[in-house]
């Protein structure tokens, strides 16, 4: 957090306060906080009108702990931001507003003039000082939620890595949570967390087991999470005819002994639906969008150690039955686990397909660093209306996710009608 | 509940009050039966937090003797009349008379022995015993005195008289001088306290001086040539102290094979060579078979605690110390069907609250250390939960202090307890002789030993054996309190020169290294 905005005063010129009272509200680029009083006063002077945008480090008021010294500062003007006022009268301290501290569970930190050893025991301040750590952030265990020495050990123990001392007022800057490839644009600022007390699951006394997740999963997780919250996601659907489909299956089983599944036929619409639509077959690099040179098409699919998308590489070039064996090849090496790294790092779009579970419609989460994710449903029977007369059709709709910021509407809806034609039209796929 | 419930709690004793009831009943938000340190503290605190306050305690005052003539009395005669005293066990025959005691005797130690040592040559040094137990019972008095004038500052009704629980609000006293009153109370605390147990081999007979306990210890006629005090506990140990300092020759008698039982047993081993330095004798893993009064005294007969031949010695006096037992005779608690257990505790939940909800007990009626401060903690936190707020005691951080010379005093828990409960732990350990204000008063025996969490350093236990033990275990209390490492006490400033740098050292011993050994 570099700046904040007072949204409103709860204190007054010449009113004063005690500890725990609310002293303003400041929003900050997250949400809009309480800031509470370390310790009682009297409010002296009110240096910063609501509204306006002020600097981290800009003294806000002036505050004495005696309402005879209030009168004293009835001019006193607020000096530049992060140089404490110099010449005050004894009692009088000026609270600066300092980065709300997010996460590890810390109290918002008080003003400069604030003792920061307060709630630290003797040897846990000679440590923090010695080692130069700030623990103020950790959860006391002494009486009245002191730090001890030996909360500071066991933090240490557990590598937790404390910010230097003088850089309290700062916000703690965690890892970027960038796509694989692209460093991001600003740091990564975490939400404030509420550590989680597991005392407050009612228990029915079932019996259970935890899981722990696997390394895998635990990647899906974080890559997922990732995914959908920095990517703008943007959604379009199409139905597409499975008349063809069926059909072309039909003929080349019959006639050939050929097995090409639905799948199949999809896989090779998208790889020939990106090559007339390119932008839809370009990847996000952090600034701008760059168009991928091959068609390369990740084929999600379930192992029971999680989803994996191996790649067929160059989709558009090959035939309908080379994908099909491919796409078998993986699938089975992928849950036999035994997928080499390179066949399922990569690739420029994905297709995940739900057909098989009779799922109609779903959407499926961008893979970062691709653009667009095309989730495939089942074929549905229905009846629809066609030139004044009513007609039977197997349809299926797709969903395509796309990120916002490399393939707009147009281009989604180009692709789109693109894939449903050859869907439609399958006879096309090998022209 | 927060403080918000004192308005309604006194708008319904209000209310209860301006009932009609019977004459003599008034309706209180407290009843304390007991006005020891546990119930006169609760009385006092009740009053404070502003409820209707009565305490109800049976003893006594002694009547004037013989010895009382020889000392100025504290009031005229004629006002002296068959009083009520309050301040229990703990004021009238226990801590207060025995630390007066132990204190006189010190000094008259200190003159015969030591007074030499720093160039003071005093000759023909007595003891007038007469005049020692007149000043141990005007100190008494005072405070008895004092505490009956705290119940007045503190509005706290006094009713000198035998409580008896006569219902789930109700109390019923027999008053020392006659009549009998109703109290109709909100909430009933029990502090009756405890008395000593008997052993049936040897059965106490205050008056007649030959076999006594504790109260009859504290009031003998003569300095016993001999005694035999039975029970190596503090007690014992205390009393004993006192009479050998005065001349007597004391064999202690204990049927464990070690003396303060539940001590940590190193430190107990230091003590127990302490003692012995000073002429106390030991007879441990004995048992005691019998006790008779005998033209020559008491024919003691003990045996070894594991069996064997028994021997029979003669002591002019023989000290009872084997323990001590809650007291709850006459008090009614079969009428309310509140009950004790096998020891006599009244059984309470963490409130301290019998399983009838208007009757609560503390002190050393129920389980627990019989410490007066124990009871005083125990007294303040109930009423503090009756009065809406969250009164706690930390009875991890209770302090246990023997009064002999050097004094022992502990806090948290022992080296064998840690072992027990698979604790790593850490010893940090200094000597008074490396103490620089010890060896200048030449007062320098003992220790005091640090236990510390082997990984957070956290304080679990402090160990004194030293002069002035029991005022320095205060440090290690506080710290305990607040959850501090030995570091935290070794990064605190202490005096120079005073055996509280002891501390310090023992706890920089514990956390790095002393500098001072």
């Amino acid at each position: 957090m570099e700046v904040g905005t007072i949204q409103k005063w709860h204190v007054e010129e010449g009113g004063s306060f005690g500890e725990g009272d609310t002293i303003c509200e400041i929003e900050t680029d997250k949400a809009t906080i309480d800031f509470t009083a370390q310790d009682e006063g009297v409010v002296a002077r009110l240096l910063q009108p609501e509204g306006t945008e002020i600097a981290i480090g800009t003294p806000i008021l002036v505050k004495v702990e005696d309402a005879a010294d209030a009168g004293a500062f009835a001019d006193f003007e607020a000096p530049a931001a992060a140089a404490p006022p110099a010449a005050a009268p004894a009692a009088a301290e000026a609270a600066a507003p300092a980065a709300p501290a997010p996460a590890a569970a810390a109290p918002a930190a008080a003003g400069p003039a604030a003792n920061p050893d307060a709630r630290l025991m003797p040897a846990a301040a000679f440590m923090s000082r010695s080692q130069n750590i700030d623990v103020s952030g950790l959860v006391g265990s002494g009486k009245g939620g002191r730090i001890t020495k030996g909360d500071v050990l066991e933090a240490l123990a557990a590598g937790t890595a404390f910010p230097a001392l003088g850089a309290a007022a700062a916000a703690p800057t965690a890892a970027a949570a960038a796509p694989a490839a692209a460093p991001q644009t600003e740091p990564f600022q975490p939400l404030p967390r509420v550590p989680f007390d597991p005392s407050t699951i009612p228990t029915s006394g079932a019996p259970f087991e935890d899981v722990p997740a696997t390394t895998m999963r635990k990647v899906i997780a974080k890559r997922l999470t990732e995914s959908r919250a920095f990517v703008p996601h943007a959604f379009s659907s199409i139905e597409a005819d499975l008349a063809g489909v069926a059909k072309l299956r039909k003929h080349l089983m019959n006639e050939f002994g050929v097995k090409v599944s639905v799948n199949d036929v999809v896989i090779k619409a998208v790889a020939l639906a990106l090559r007339d639509v390119p932008r839809a077959n370009s990847s996000w690099d952090g600034t701008t969008s760059v168009p991928n040179d091959q068609i390369d098409i990740s084929v999600a699919v379930a192992t029971p150690a999680g989803l994996i998308t191996p790649i067929v590489f160059d989709a558009a070039g090959k035939g309908l039955s080379v994908i099909s064996a491919e796409v078998r090849d993986l699938a089975t090496r992928a849950k036999d686990n035994k997928l080499k790294p390179e066949e399922f790092q990569g690739g420029t779009f994905t297709v995940s397909n739900l057909g098989m579970f009779g799922i109609t419609e779903f959407s499926a989460v961008v893979n970062p660093p691709q653009a667009c994710i095309l989730a495939v449903g089942g074929g549905v029977n229905k009846l629809t209306m066609e030139n004044g007369d009513v007609r039977q059709v197997t349809t299926m709709t797709s969903r395509l996710s796309s990120d916002r910021r490399v393939v707009d509407e147009p281009t989604a809806a180009a692709f789109l009608q693109a894939f449903a034609h050859y869907v439609a039209h399958p006879e096309l796929l090998s022209v | 509940m927060s403080i918000a419930a004192l308005p309604r709690l006194r708008a319904f004793a209000a209310a209860a009050r301006s009932q009609a009831r019977a004459l003599s009943s008034e309706r209180y938000d407290v009843v304390v039966v007991g006005g020891g340190p546990g119930g006169y503290v609760a009385a006092i605190k009740a009053s404070q937090l502003g409820l209707k306050t009565a305490c109800v305690e049976s003893r006594a005052a002694r009547q004037s003797t013989l010895r009382d003539a020889a000392a100025p009395p504290t009031r005229p005669v004629a006002t002296r009349r068959s009083r009520g005293t309050l301040g229990g066990t703990c004021l009238n025959v226990g801590c207060i008379p025995s630390k007066a005691l132990l204190h006189s005797s010190h000094l008259y130690e200190e003159a015969t022995k030591h007074f030499k040592d720093h160039g003071i040559v005093v000759n023909d040094v007595k003891v007038d015993l007469d005049k020692m137990m007149a000043n141990k019972a005007s100190s008494v008095d005072s405070l008895t005195g004092g505490i009956e004038f705290l119940f007045k500052k503190y509005k706290v009704d006094y009713l000198q008289g035998k409580g008896t629980l006569q219902g789930p609000n109700s109390v019923g006293v027999a008053l020392n001088d006659g009549g009998a009153e109703t109290l109709d109370a909100a909430h009933i605390l029990l502090a009756t306290g405890s008395e000593v147990s008997p052993l049936p081999p040897c059965p106490v007979d205050n008056a007649g001086g030959r076999i006594v306990d504790s109260t009859g210890a504290l009031d003998l006629k003569e300095i016993p040539k001999t005694m035999a005090v039975i029970g190596g506990g503090v007690i014992g140990l205390e009393m004993g102290s006192v009479w050998r300092r005065l001349g007597t020759k004391v064999t202690v008698i204990e049927f464990l094979d070690h003396i303060v039982p539940g001590t940590d047993k190193d430190v107990g081993k230091t003590f127990l060579r302490l003692l012995k330095k000073q002429g106390m004798k030991f007879k441990l893993k004995t048992a005691v078979q019998s006790a008779e009064v005998a033209e020559e005294g008491v024919a003691l007969t003990h045996a070894p605690a594991k069996g064997g031949d028994a021997t029979t010695d003669h002591f002019d006096v023989v000290l009872v110390a084997t323990g001590r037992r809650p007291f709850t005779e006459g008090l009614g608690l079969e009428n309310l069907g509140i009950e004790t257990d096998k020891l006599g505790r009244v059984q309470v939940d963490e409130h301290f609250r019998t399983k009838v909800p208007s009757v609560f007990a503390f002190g050393d009626v129920i389980d627990g250390p019989m410490l007066a401060h124990k009871a005083e903690e125990e007294g303040i936190a109930c009423v503090e939960n009756i009065a809406g707020f969250a009164g706690h005691v930390n009875y991890d951080a209770i302090p246990g202090v023997i009064y002999t010379h050097p004094e022992l005093a502990t806090v948290g828990r022992t080296e064998e307890q840690l072992k027990e409960a698979n604790i790593e732990y850490k010893v940090g350990s200094f000597p008074f002789s490396a103490n620089s204000r010890a060896r200048a008063v030449g007062d320098s025996e003992g220790m005091v030993k640090v236990l510390t969490d082997a990984a957070s350093d956290k304080i679990l236990g402090v160990h004194i054996i030293g002069p002035n033990a029991g005022e320095m275990i205060a440090e290690g209390v506080l710290g305990m309190e607040y959850g501090a490492s030995s570091e935290d006490v070794a990064r605190t400033c202490h005096a120079h020169p005073t055996l509280s740098e002891a501390m310090k050292e023992a706890c920089m011993a514990a956390s790095s290294q002393p500098i001072h050994f």
